[in-house]
């Protein structure tokens, strides 16, 4: 079955194969020990089935190692973090006889307490029964009002719980109902791969009482919005700023665009979110960003400039506007029945000028922002329902002149995406008489310091919010990947405002969304591709000075999960200069059967998402290949990109140059579709772009 | 009778059509009459369009002979290999030299320059007595620019600058301040000597003073027009565009603006975002394009152009034209411009640089920037940072 072929460079495969094994004695002699205690590692002889069989023989220079893949986040660590947490020596084991225990039984607490229950399912083979109203030994989860027995003293903080896990049992005691729903989120947090939990009482409560995140509803709005949401309330995240621009109103046909959402679909997300204790707030955009109210070319008559080619602003001063604007506002008290409706009015002169009426020139900027906010503030009023607005047009010169003339219980999302010591906004605007929210984005930096902060000067709570565009709700999870993961990270520090900062929350979110059963190690052999390597990792990455070498990336080598033997890396061709002289192509010898492989590979420049960049295509020894296109942003990416922008980027390693520049190198597993075929070898395939691709290790795994 | 063999000219714009179609027109009969084996065929397109037509064109063997983009469109056909170099093949002499050297990839010219419009300062006169200061004499140096805006501040409370310093923004201020970004070979980046963190430094420290607003940070430069506009700005640095736009939303506030010229740094070169015209490497005519290009940017051509909007010609010998050397009796804004730009031109030139992956490196310097003006890194950090993110990839 061993075919001799030959390498680009003129090496037989047996040449090859012999090199690799000279390196990787060498490696070994180095790794041992570091690599695995004797518990974990397994020789070949250990199991013999026919499949590992051809792996012996095939890939001869490697050690097939039982645990390969160990799962990725296997520690049993509750997020957010709670405020205070003390072990105990022993935890509670679940067994068949364990019984649940609630004694107010809500719809929120039944569904979580539901969650609970197929989680322990899924783990353990066996699902605990549920009795409502009385305590007995077992998970007990009660609120202060219950008058539970406890070790603990009592939470008195809104949304606060205690939970405890001893031998005699699990007893939750929430301040509320918010508490004991999040003390059994805690709870499935603490599910781990055996069914003794580690012993523990946990005090925990909110340091922001709104903890806000922003999310969009359009018509896929299900598709997303079904996961995320209790993906959310699991994090403890109680509110969501709800995007309503497009919401197909019965009141205004005329608007209605297909990507909208319709009435249900938004009565849906509604229900959703209160079932998960999350009140939802319409955002819905007025003054400006109002290109909703002009959808279809309608509504033009309430622009102060008819002729302006991308509608933005609608007129304050025609009585028009609000004979159009209120209905739709009826239509939101009626759908979301909010405490608070979010006015927007942000941005209102970014994109045509305004005013540009005489009337609107002659009362200024100032008086009409004022204006409105007051007519809408009033007719939010008469429902009982608070206004909020953004803080960037407020804090203008034109209007922060008349802040005692605004209504006093506004509150204000201020915006702020960068990291800072002091969001002075926020004190502007508490001086102004406003109650005020933080309003974070994307970069943890940014969101930690705010969160921080936010609670320094008691702002009235933390919004984490997400810019991905009015509709593709289906594709933010491609290319925007890192706002939607930031919903975890921001959960952590507003929750816990000194929490230890979330690093792998887009791993976390990933095993979340996409529901994997990642508690299975697997066997596998790291394949030592050193014998192809043309780049040193000791020495300055991809012709640059050593102060750019990536030598952390050596030890340890197990990243994603996956142990991978790294000593050189495979670059190929591609149009930058350092990157011009390496072979477009380059065979890897395989000769082994696999269930999937794990590569650890990126590339030195980026390009478009979407492009793809070249390709591995596996040979099998029945002479079929299979193709693996290396598409950029899905599959792999730049050393130096260290957000992930997809879902399905799996960042490998992560670490720092020597010099100290943040890089991250992708890990990437492709499942075989014929794991019973021997794959003979690995055609390493570049495009010849900018972003040309590099190999830094290859697992194959069982 | 005789027939005469035409070639066909098929020549793209950007966004001409349909206000400067009579101009365009008569150009190519102008040409056509001059050239009677010549037919040349125009067609205007959208910015978006061009790009992606260019590519259609040139892989179904169907490319035009010249296309108008600008100089980051360049730079990325030039990458592609979709454009023709046509050193030595014109005198180079007709345009200024600034100007030409902004075209200039890898020591081969692609391309001749055509229109550009050098940035002014607007001053709000009002807001200038106001202060007690002299609009004319007051802003001929960025730092008499800073002092002036400084004193307005203070005794008026109105903004006197605002700066566009955004990502590559304040790369370009480096390079008008004699502060280079690049190594020659372009292979190394070099903003970050003490003289940069000097300069950055004061930016930040104006910041920290209230002498600008930090919403030139958070929204861009498109505010620093609205606060014009709005009469709470007293120095706008814009092309003489945005004075037709205040003309027609803020006519008080044009009334009342004196234009000065933008003042000129160490680096002797003022960042003027170049309209170009060059000709695809599968070009059927080559030759007869770059004719009928240097037909297009012909001073005459050139002028005729500038009489019908605000743009600026790139041959010398148009900007010596009466029309932008002579003022009328009462002169308005947009006269004081044209004046004071026809002087700018031998500055002018189109500092967009030739970089690996620059959306990246712009994102990441402008994200170090932003730390920095925000009290997150120093301005030091802020620029080793950045330098240590563009080695990585130059």
């Amino acid at each position: 079955m061993k075919r001799a072929f030959y390498y680009k460079d003129g090496m037989k495969s047996s040449e090859a194969m012999d090199a690799q094994r000279k390196m990787y004695k060498k490696k070994m002699f180095l790794c041992r020990g570091v690599w695995h205690t004797p518990q974990t590692r397994a020789r070949t002889n250990t199991i013999i089935t026919p499949l590992i069989f051809f792996m012996i023989f095939f890939v001869n220079a490697q050690e097939r190692l039982i645990d390969a893949y160990l799962p990725i986040i296997s520690d049993t660590r509750i997020v957010p973090q709670p405020q205070e947490e003390t072990a105990l020596s022993e935890g509670y084991t679940l067994t068949e006889s364990t019984v649940i225990y609630l004694l107010t039984d809500t719809p929120a607490l039944r569904q979580a307490v539901e969650t609970l229950q197929d989680d322990i399912q899924l783990r353990y083979g066996f699902r605990p029964p549920l009795e409502i109203g009385k305590t007995a030994q077992g998970i007990v989860i009660g609120q202060n009002s219950d008058k539970i027995a406890s070790t603990l003293e009592p939470i008195t903080q809104a949304e606060g719980y205690t939970l405890e896990s001893s031998p005699t049992g699990i007893t939750i005691i929430g301040s509320d109902e918010r508490g004991a729903f999040y003390g059994v989120q805690s709870l499935r947090q603490m599910l781990g791969e055996e069914p003794t939990l580690r012993g523990v009482q946990v005090r925990d409560y909110p340091d922001h009482k709104l903890r806000i995140a922003m999310i969009y509803l359009d018509n896929q709005s299900e598709a997303v919005n079904d996961k995320l949401i209790p993906i959310l309330a699991q994090h403890k995240i109680n509110t969501v700023l709800v995007m309503s621009n497009y919401i197909q109103w019965d009141s205004a046909p005329a608007l209605h665009v297909p990507q909208g959402a319709t009435k249900e679909q938004a009565r849906h997300l509604v229900d959703l979110a209160r079932l998960n204790l999350i009140e939802p707030i319409p955002l819905l955009e007025t003054l400006g960003h109002t290109e909703w109210l002009f959808a279809n070319n309608q509504n033009r008559d309430l622009l102060q400039d008819p002729s302006v080619p991308k509608p933005w602003v609608y007129d304050p001063l025609n009585p028009r506007t609000y004979q159009v604007l209120f209905p739709i506002f009826d239509e939101l008290f009626e759908l979301f029945e909010p405490n608070y409706i979010h006015v927007g009015h942000d941005e209102v002169r970014n994109v045509h000028p305004f005013p540009s009426s005489p009337a609107g020139l002659q009362l200024g900027f100032g008086q009409l922002f004022l204006q409105d906010t007051q007519k809408l503030h009033s007719y939010l009023q008469t429902k009982n329902i608070r206004t909020m607005i953004w803080q960037d047009e407020l804090l203008s010169a034109e209007v922060q002149p008349l802040f005692s003339q605004f209504p006093k219980d506004l509150i204000v999302t201020s915006w702020n995406y960068y990291p800072a010591a002091d969001y002075k906004d926020l004190t502007t605007l508490q001086q102004g008489g406003f109650e005020v929210i933080g309003s974070s984005w994307k970069d943890s930096d940014n969101i930690r310091a705010y969160a921080l902060d936010g609670k320094t000067k008691n702002a009235f709570g933390m919004l984490q919010t997400r810019w991905t565009g009015y509709f593709g709700n289906a594709e933010v999870i491609h290319g925007q990947y890192d706002q939607i993961y930031s919903y975890l990270v921001a959960a952590n520090d507003f929750w816990n405002t000194e929490a230890e900062p979330l690093e792998d929350a887009a791993i976390r979110f990933r095993l979340l969304w996409l529901g994997l059963d990642d508690t299975r190690q697997r066997a596998g052999t790291p394949v030592d591709i050193s014998a192809y390597g043309n780049v040193e990792l000791n020495q300055g990455f991809i012709g640059l000075d050593n102060e750019y070498k990536l030598d952390g990336i050596l030890e340890p080598q197990r990243f994603s999960g996956t142990m991978f033997i790294i000593n050189k890396a495979v670059a190929l061709q591609g149009t930058h200069r350092r990157a011009e002289a390496y072979p477009q192509v380059v065979d890897i010898a395989l000769n082994a059967s696999a269930g999937s492989l794990a590569f650890l590979h990126t590339t030195p420049w980026s390009t478009s998402a979407g492009t793809e960049i070249g390709a591995y295509l596996v040979h099998y020894d029945d002479g079929t290949t299979e193709r693996i296109p290396l598409i950029y942003g899905t599959n792999i990416s730049t050393w130096t990109d260290t957000n992930v922008s997809s879902i399905n980027l799996l960042q490998g390693w992560s670490g720092e140059t020597a010099n100290g520049l943040p890089v991250a190198i992708n890990a990437f597993f492709w499942t075989n579709p014929k794991p019973n075929s021997v794959i003979e070898r690995l055609e390493f395939i570049s495009n010849k772009g900018l972003a040309s691709p590099v190999l830094l290790g290859l697992t194959v795994l069982e | 009778m005789t027939s005469i063999a035409q070639t066909t000219l098929e020549f793209w714009t950007i966004s001409l059509s349909p206000t400067f179609d009579a101009y365009i027109n008569e150009t190519i009969a102008l040409y056509e009459a001059q050239h009677p084996d010549a037919n040349v065929v125009w067609i205007d397109k959208t910015g978006e369009q061009i790009g992606f037509d260019l590519l259609n064109a040139v892989q179904s063997s169907n490319a035009p002979e010249v296309i108008n983009i600008n100089v980051p469109m360049l730079l990325d056909y030039v990458e592609q290999g979709l454009m023709l170099p046509i050193t030595g093949q014109f005198d180079e002499r007709i345009y200024f030299e600034r100007m030409l050297s902004s075209l200039q990839i890898n020591k081969e010219i692609y391309g001749l320059p055509w229109y550009v419009a050098p940035p002014v300062v607007m001053k709000n006169r009002e807001v200038f007595s106001r202060a007690n200061l002299d609009p004319n004499t007051t802003t001929q140096t960025l730092e008499q620019l800073i002092s002036s805006a400084k004193k307005i501040k203070e005794t008026t409370g109105i903004y006197g600058y605002y700066p566009n310093i955004l990502a590559q923004a304040l790369l370009y201020r480096f390079l008008e301040a004699g502060l280079p970004v690049l190594s020659e070979d372009g292979f190394t980046a070099v903003f970050n000597s003490p003289e940069h963190q000097v300069f950055f430094g004061e930016q930040i420290e104006l910041l920290q003073q209230d002498i600008f607003p930090s919403e030139a940070l958070l929204t861009g430069y498109g505010g620093a027009i609205e606060r014009y506009g709005s009469g709470n700005l007293a120095m706008l640095i814009s092309g003489p565009q945005f004075l037709t736009r205040i003309k027609e939303s803020a006519p008080q506030i044009y009334a009342n603006t004196q234009v000065s010229p933008y003042p000129l740094g160490a680096g002797q070169v003022i960042h003027s975002p170049l309209m170009l015209l060059c000709i695809p490497a599968k070009s059927e005519y080559s030759k007869e394009a770059l004719d009928f290009a240097l037909f297009v940017t012909s001073h005459e051509r050139q002028v005729a152009f500038s009489k019908l909007t605000a743009i600026f010609p790139s041959t010398a010998r148009a900007a010596t034209d009466p029309f932008f050397t002579t003022l009328p009796a009462n002169p308005t804004p947009e006269d004081q411009a044209r004046a004071v730009i026809a002087q700018e031109l031998q500055y002018a030139k189109d500092l967009t640089m030739d970089l690996p992956n620059s959306s990246d490196l712009f994102q990441y310097f402008q994200k170090q920037i932003e730390a920095a003006f925000f009290g997150y890194k120093t301005p030091q950090e802020a620029l080793d940072d950045a330098v240590r993110f563009w080695n990585a990839k130059l």
